[in-house]
């Protein structure tokens, strides 16, 4: 920067400390400075989230629109298996010990723990015995994790993928982590969920320190979908590229749902996630159930579940009591409760323990289960996945344990909220002024 | 003058530098390199070349291939055709006689009541007539320039659309090379009229290029397109499997380049490549070598003398001594300009599209193409690139080699010094 000189230094004062500095040059400097703020927040900003739909007679119709839209073409004849909270391990580690050809594991949290222990050395193991493994960790979610066992399964063979470490020549994308989840097994079986690896998700939300989740184990056509998200970031980050049919094999139809996987990596256009949830808000027209643990909505997304309610649709939104691991969250979440009860938004409080998962089902044909929070980071920063399930079956079985859960919540009114105190208000303001970055 | 403190000074020259740096992230593309292990045929590369760029194969799909001025033809009499929607998006909208035609068919079927949406990109259709313009908004087309210079949009104006495809009814497509302009008309048979091909399409890949088209027009105008009038449920149709590809790049793997290079890495006997600009990096280098070597036949044609790009064509030449003392054989195209962009391998597997071979597509521009898996269609292109073989030019390697002086040389290495923004 030849911006900048060395003014000549004062008699009689101390030269070295100080510079002087031309208002040409101060001027250039802060030109310089705002000229590269506004290049950078246009190329990062997040894009037309104002979206208009138009009139439809019902959902079914919708789901193509939806899916196509999103990137996320609709595949049929898939297999499905949900699995809550706990369940969730011993499927894996079954899944784990079958593989032959290949595992493939991405995922935000990797903490410390029992499980971890488990889970890793099992893979280890699988590293030893010829299957390749390929783990893409997120480094800022996994940097809890223990450095011994990661360096015991790089040592049997197992690839580790840190996505996004702290390097400064990445500085810019150091925010951008990937949130996503998933595993898939000699391309033949796939996950997609909201656990962690970790202590927290190995109960049966029995206490607070045992977390609600949900996740789906599939077969059939949509593994291959899962396959090319896994595949995505893994060359992002590692230069090698997945070919052939031990990751892509034909896949025959094994089931009969309709299934369709979202995955997004917001970069300065419009999100994926954020258009296929607000699609799929604006086209219900029965029934809406949302279910996630980071509920922020904006004003627009208020606006769309009100609308819903006035055009007959009932919504139940249900998100973490006063058990969370993200109070902020949880209070920049509040900001507009009032407003949505006030609209007939039923919203309840689930008070066992935190409810991790990430569900949205819709007039009980479509249900979308993944990694994705209601926030503007899983919307608009991290890379997300989700998977959309066209089922009236797999519908009915997660309302049921909607439902279910129901039973351990508590109901927020609108009059009680509307008394709930000014501390409580004012924290709720100032944690929804950071809401672009939560 | 002001007095500063040298801390100051160094704090307000890191922040400059930080905010550099983040904003060199955001927009730098990412470098790649393929690492693929060995295929018995190039059918098995198909899944994971689909996958990998956020597409499925689809089958049950019927093309016929457009050359040249055909495709106006063809466009015109889709748009008499349609029903109830139509949707056009293009890069380049230039001047003549062909620009008042398309302009006055969307505007009068705008006028019967069909929905019609044109998506210009904003520098591609600078010189658009104001009268064209004009009469299309006021019969009622929702006419709308894709990244127009805005403040608040001013890191996005590098990137344009690139994408030339249109959408009937939701239930025919096109994805082409050609832009609105007189040199698209006519039959390559000079300089002021080009070569150029697209495909229509018809099937349900339609419900994918639909797709790519409601993207830009959400990010541009918030409208969604929902239901039946553009995305109907698609009946099979023909025998062909397809899959399309778009490219939206900034920050990450380029999706296209990944299936070029992909392509490039897995082809087992041919790989035929026609393209207007074609900047081949170390890597692309390569892998070409790399195939001729494995017994693949290379044949690459790309523009002689007759181009609108020169800088481009320089910066191509930078590594074509390698290539062809390798035994990649180069074509120039010398009748009039060639600019469809279309990629044959091993007789199987044909791509046609919008996307370029060189940075810009790759990495920067929103490019839209079609991947084709059938013989016939193979064939069919490849008997056109045979026949404008005739009017190439073979590079010889001797020849190359005792002509590539010194100011050739300096030149190709000074344009492709240019080559992340070409």
């Amino acid at each position: 920067m030849s911006l900048f000189k060395k003014g000549p230094p004062k008699p009689g004062k101390k030269p070295r400390r100080t510079i002087q500095v031309s208002y040409v040059q101060a001027f250039a400097f802060l030109l310089t400075l705002v000229i590269l703020v506004l290049l950078l927040w246009s190329t990062d900003k997040e894009h037309a989230s104002h979206v208009r739909v138009p009139n439809i007679d019902n959902f079914e119709q919708a789901v193509p629109s939806i899916a196509n839209l999103a990137n996320s073409p609709v595949l049929p004849g898939n297999a499905v298996q949900i699995l809550e909270n706990g369940d969730f391990f011993p499927a894996f580690l079954a899944d784990v010990a079958k593989a032959r050809g290949s595992i493939h594991l991405e995922t935000y949290v990797w903490w410390k723990g029992e499980i971890c222990d488990r889970v890793g050395m099992a893979l280890a193991e699988k590293a030893r015995q010829g299957v390749e493994v390929r783990i893409t960790l997120d480094a800022l979610g996994s940097h809890r994790s223990d450095r011994k066992l990661i360096a015991a399964m790089k040592k049997a063979g197992v690839k580790i993928s840190l996505y996004r470490p702290p390097r400064l020549s990445e500085i810019g994308l150091y925010n951008n982590r990937t949130h996503r989840k998933v595993a898939v097994f000699d391309g033949r079986v796939a996950y997609v969920f909201g656990h962690g690896i970790a202590e927290e998700w190995t109960g049966h939300a029995e206490d607070k320190d045992h977390w609600r989740d949900t996740g789906v184990r599939l077969e059939g056509p949509i593994v291959n979908s899962v396959q090319a998200v896994f595949a995505q970031n893994w060359i992002d980050e590692t230069s090698r590229v997945l070919v052939g049919e031990r990751y892509f094999p034909p896949q025959p139809m094994v089931g009969t749902v309709r299934a369709h996987m979202v995955w997004s990596s917001p970069r300065g256009g419009v999100s994926e996630m954020e258009l296929i949830d607000k699609l799929a808000i604006a086209c219900a027209r029965r029934d809406l159930i949302i279910e996630n643990p980071y509920f922020i909505p904006d004003m627009e997304l208020v606006n769309l579940l009100a609308n819903a309610v006035k055009r007959g649709v009932r919504v139940r939104l249900m998100i973490p009591g006063a058990i969370t691991d993200s109070p902020i969250v949880r209070h920049a979440g509040h900001k507009h409760f009032q407003t949505l009860m006030e609209k007939g938004v039923e919203i309840y409080e689930f008070e066992p323990t935190l409810s991790h998962q990430k569900i949205m089902i819709i007039d009980g044909t479509w249900s979308l289960v993944g990694s994705t929070n209601f926030d503007d980071r899983s919307l608009d920063i991290n890379d997300e996945a989700s998977v959309g399930l066209i089922d009236p079956g797999i519908a009915a079985r997660l309302t049921a344990a909607f439902e279910n859960d129901l039973r351990r919540c508590k109901r927020l009114d609108a009059r009680t909220w509307s008394r709930r105190g000014a501390w409580h208000w004012l924290e709720d303001q100032v944690s929804y002024l950071l809401n672009e970055q939560l | 003058m002001i007095q500063i403190h040298v801390w100051l000074l160094v704090a307000m020259i890191a922040v400059l530098g930080l905010l550099g740096t983040m904003l060199w992230n955001n927009l730098r593309e990412r470098k790649f390199h393929l690492r693929v292990p060995d295929l018995d045929c190039f059918e098995q590369a198909l899944p994971s070349i689909a996958g990998m760029t956020k597409a499925i194969i689809m089958d049950g799909n019927r093309a016929d291939i457009v050359q040249n001025g055909e495709f106006f033809t063809a466009l015109l009499a889709s748009i008499a055709a349609a029903k109830v929607t139509i949707n056009f998006e293009t890069y380049v909208w230039w001047t003549g006689d062909i620009c008042a035609e398309l302009a006055q068919a969307f505007a009068i079927r705008a006028r019967e009541g069909i929905e019609v949406r044109v998506m210009v990109d904003a520098m591609g259709a600078k010189k658009m007539a104001v009268r064209l313009r004009e009469l299309m908004q006021e019969a009622g087309v929702k006419l709308v320039r894709y990244h127009p210079l805005r403040l608040k949009d001013i890191g996005q104006l590098n990137k344009r659309t690139h994408r030339k495809l249109a959408v009937f009814d939701g239930t025919t497509a096109y994805i082409c090379g050609h832009g609105v302009s007189r040199k698209w008309t006519g039959n390559a048979e000079d300089k002021e009229h080009w070569r150029d091909t697209g495909v229509r399409l018809h099937g349900p890949v339609v419900n994918a290029v639909q797709s790519v088209f409601s993207q830009h027009w959400v990010e541009e105008t918030g409208e969604v397109l929902v239901g039946e009038k553009y995305f109907p449920a698609i009946e099979l149709q023909g025998e062909l499997k397809m899959h399309v590809l778009a490219g939206a790049p900034l920050g990450g793997v380029s999706d296209l380049e990944l299936m070029f290079k992909m392509a490039l890495a897995t082809a087992q006997k041919e790989i035929v490549i026609q393209n207007p600009y074609f900047i081949a990096d170390e890597q692309t280098t390569a892998l070409l070598k790399r195939a001729v070597k494995r017994g693949v036949e290379v044949k690459i044609m790309v523009p002689g003398m007759v181009t609108d790009s020169p800088i481009v064509n320089h910066a191509g030449h930078r590594h074509f001594g390698d290539m062809l003392s390798a035994g990649v054989r180069i074509f120039c195209f010398e009748r009039t300009m060639i600019h469809q962009k279309i990629l044959i391998i091993d007789g199987l597997w044909s791509h046609v599209g919008s996307t370029n071979l060189d940075s810009r597509s790759f990495n920067i521009n929103e490019e839209a193409g079609v991947g084709i898996i059938d013989e016939g269609i193979a064939a069919e292109l490849k008997a056109a690139f045979d026949d404008d073989l005739e009017s190439c030019e073979e590079m010889k390697t001797e020849a190359w080699v005792r002509d590539y002086n010194f100011w050739h040389r300096a030149v190709d290495r000074a344009c492709y010094l240019l080559s992340g923004q070409l």
